[in-house]
């Protein structure tokens, strides 16, 4: 055997230039993958991060029947024994709970609609961002249940200013019409415009009171330390909840079709990377191909002084598998270094492509990954494209007559 | 006399020509087909749009689009109509009353924008008469409403169920109208569906306390390409005082998207064609190498070294534009079913959804596609033949022949 290693490795270098070039046709193909597939993963968990932290929390608690009918009858009771039981599950850092509701803001003769959300002031900072998305002024007090916190757009739109008073009709738990005065305290900018032009924020006790829904809240988001904990939590809750007939959701059950926009994404730049690698590998095909085509007389004369069939290709496919190694692990070498400078120092988008980004709701920033999966991932890709490559070739030797070799031109 | 010695040689070793021509066109199915797909769900997501409610021009009294209320109407639309029927370009115009509102149920409410549309006319200008899937589109008559199959499910009713619309009228008091789910409709962009209602003009502009005015007015085109030189000319028709909008100034993020791939796709060529161009260095390094001997004798018979630099090149240019357009051949079969009948992605609806795509996406090759890599592709091929070349006219003559 290690006379075949010590055959192969001498092959490789007796045409150092062709070798030199398949190995950087073959590093090439890792990098690329490792690269695209490292400023997917980077960006996406940076995206699911934020959206969890703007909008569903990592996990929800939610009745039933919510998911499919956000109605305020299919709300919760935010009780002690909730409380108590989401305690008992130990990953769970904080919890807040929330009402959302549509309504209607009227102040002087315009009126706007807009989307309620009612939040727990002291809770809610350990759950999500919406407190660092003020722009002007401050988020309610939480000794004041009829503060209010307008979107920026929308508080231009009705022409109103903080330290107004505006009105809020909203229909209620029990189907009638209710409306409060709420004064304007702050303004959020979220970097969804959709947000900024459609939403409020109150305390979850203005809400309740607005909407008749006394010791209730339309779901319970839940934080978590890491996007890794959400399985098995999801699973301690729900045994802890089985009595109360709740569902349990995480982030990407809530935001179903951000789950399925980065599906979507991710397969369509996999069938372009897999294009890559199988244009790289038609490449590897042609070298190796040639290159036996080259050296036939060689081996018609090994054949004919008694090496068998079987060992000549076995030394073939070592060079290719050597050649492999080597190209694999440059290239993932080089990945890992782009790979680690772009999750340190993300590439932020600007101008246009930046209301881009935030028209599909993401961040206008792409960033890294050094997981370990993106480089094996990679490697595995182009090690099993670049073995199909040279199974032609090697049938081509394993079929080879010695005096077709020696006479070969 | 260069070119048919180029020809010649390419046939010679006709297996390694056709190595290399297949590797090129691999490469150039790869980049075609997946150009076409991105451009097919690109110009769907943006004609789906268009279709649904944008039309390709919009008309509003000037600071609606900045702040859409009823502070700014168009205080006498049916006047800009009769204007807009004497554009030949223009095959219909509809008005629409639009504000937003709260829509509710015994169950929920929702906010949605209310529009109010001219039924007949309507279904000239947009699609949204083709996506009803359940009941009836709205006539003229009083009380129908027309709401999305998502916003049933939310406000949990069922055709002919009662809902009642409040919104901001026009005075300042909240109006309010009792309506009757007459259908229910669906169009392919789920985040459109969740805000738009639709009745009778007539029914919400008395609701609102209007008269007459109306918000918006829609128009179609005939040459939907020169659709800014329509907006110009109408604007200018119409006395340079109304906001005269085309669908690239109303959807300007989409529009966006198309032309700056269009910009970017280059990157992905360069990508391509690099991982094409180490393959084709190492088989025309071969080919030369193979051939020192028969270049030796070329030059000891007085051929000019730039003229077999020269030779070495246009075999490659040759091997490129073959691949190319075998390449681009077999892409164009398999586009053809593709462009008929679409390929079908619902595995991935909802996210299609959301993004206005639709479940099917229909690929096509722009003629710019086929230009593009008819360009770039033998330019790489060139730019891999060029060290080889090098190679062989750095040596002697001599040399060459002894070379074995």
């Amino acid at each position: 055997m290690s006379l075949f290693l010590h055959l192969a490795w001498r092959n490789l270098w007796r045409n150092a230039r062709r070798s030199s070039i398949t190995l950087a046709a073959i590093a090439f193909a890792v990098l690329m993958v490792a690269l695209q597939d490292g400023l997917q993963e980077g960006t996406y968990t940076a995206n699911i991060k934020a959206a969890i932290r703007l909008s569903s929390g990592y996990l929800q608690i939610q009745h039933p029947a919510y998911h499919n009918k956000p109605a305020l009858r299919h709300s919760i009771a935010y009780s002690d024994e909730l409380r108590r039981k989401v305690d008992s599950v130990d990953a769970v850092v904080a919890y807040a709970p929330r009402i959302y509701a549509d309504g209607l803001l009227s102040f002087g003769d315009q009126s706007m609609g807009a989307l309620i959300v009612g939040v727990d002031v002291q809770r809610e900072p350990l759950v999500s961002d919406y407190h660092k998305k003020i722009r002007d002024g401050r988020f309610p007090a939480e000794d004041k249940p009829f503060e209010i916190v307008v979107g920026q757009t929308l508080l231009q739109n009705l022409g109103a200013k903080i330290g107004d008073s505006l009105v809020v009709l909203a229909q209620g738990f029990d189907g009638y019409l209710g409306n409060l005065f709420f004064t304007i305290v702050g303004t959020t900018k979220t970097g969804s415009e959709d947000l900024d032009r459609m939403s409020v924020f109150m305390p979850l006790a203005g809400a309740q009171e607005l909407l008749g829904m006394w010791g209730r809240c339309s779901v319970l988001a839940i934080e978590l330390p890491r996007l890794n904990d959400i399985p098995e939590t999801k699973r301690a809750l729900t045994a802890a909840l089985s009595e109360n007939q709740l569902a349990v959701l995480a982030w990407d059950e809530v935001l179903a079709s951000l789950k399925q926009l980065i599906e979507f994404d991710q397969i369509s730049s996999e069938i372009q990377m897999l294009l890559l690698v199988l244009v790289v590998a038609f490449g590897i095909l042609n070298t190796i191909l040639m290159s036996i085509s080259e050296r036939y007389q060689e081996f018609g004369i090994m054949l004919s002084i008694g090496m068998s069939n079987s060992r000549l290709v076995a030394i073939i496919a070592l060079e290719v598998v050597m050649l492999a190694i080597l190209g694999i692990f440059i290239g993932d070498l080089l990945a890992l270094g782009l790979n680690s400078y772009f999750s340190v120092n993300p590439i932020e988008l600007g101008g246009e492509m930046m209301e881009l980004y935030e028209e599909y709701g993401f961040l206008p920033m792409l960033k890294s990954s050094v997981e370990p999966s993106i480089f094996i991932k990679a490697s595995v890709e182009c090690l099993v494209f670049t073995l199909l490559a040279a199974l032609f070739p090697l049938w081509k030797v394993y079929k080879l007559e010695p005096l077709k070799g020696i006479r070969y031109t | 006399m260069l070119l048919t010695l180029a020809w010649r040689n390419l046939w010679r070793n006709k297996r390694r020509s056709a190595i290399i021509i297949a590797s090129v066109a691999v490469g150039v199915i790869a980049l075609t087909l997946s150009d076409a797909l991105s451009l097919g769900m690109m110009h769907q997501m943006l004609n789906n749009r268009i279709g649904a409610h944008v039309g390709h021009i919009q008309i509003h009294a000037p600071g609606f689009r900045a702040n859409p209320s009823l502070t700014a109407l168009l205080t006498d639309p049916d006047a800009i109509q009769t204007e807009l029927a004497s554009i030949p370009a223009i095959r219909q115009s509809s008005k629409r009353i639009v504000q937003f509102g709260l829509l509710s149920s015994s169950r929920s409410s929702a906010g949605v924008n209310i529009v109010g549309i001219e039924p007949e006319r309507e279904r000239r200008v947009s699609h949204i008469a083709r996506s009803v899937v359940e009941g009836h589109y709205p006539d003229s008559s009083k009380g129908d409403i027309l709401i999305s199959r998502h916003l049933a499910r939310k406000l949990e009713v069922e055709l002919g169920d009662k809902v009642v619309a409040m919104a901001s009228a026009r005075d300042g008091t909240v109006g309010s109208e009792v309506f009757r789910v007459c259908g229910l409709f669906a169009t392919l962009d789920a985040e459109f569906d969740k805000f738009h209602v639709y009745a009778s003009l007539p029914t919400v502009g008395s609701m609102l306390g209007l008269t007459k005015e109306a918000s918006q007015i829609v128009a179609i085109v005939d040459e939907v390409d020169s659709v800014g030189a329509y907006r110009e000319a109408i604007q200018s028709q119409l006395g340079g005082v109304l906001d005269v909008a085309s669908y690239r100034d109303l959807l300007p993020m989409l529009v966006f998207q198309l032309d700056s791939y269009e910009q970017l796709i280059w990157i992905f060529y360069l990508i391509v064609g690099l991982a094409m161009f180490f393959g084709i260095v190492n088989t025309m390094l071969m080919a030369v190498f193979e051939r020192m001997h028969e270049f030796g004798v070329l030059m000891s018979l007085g051929m000019a070294r730039s003229r077999m630099f020269a030779l070495i090149l246009l075999e490659a240019i040759l091997l490129g534009l073959i691949g190319t357009l075998t390449g681009e051949l077999l892409s164009w079969l398999v586009s053809i079913p593709w462009e008929r009948y679409g390929l079908d992605l619902s595995v991935f609806s909802e996210a299609l959804g959301s993004l206005g795509v639709g479940n099917k996406i229909y690929p096509f090759i722009a003629a710019s596609t086929y230009l593009n890599s008819l360009i770039m592709v033998p330019a790489f091929a060139v730019l891999g033949a060029l060290y080889p070349a090098l190679k062989a006219i750095r040596l002697r003559p001599v040399e060459a022949l002894r070379y074995v």
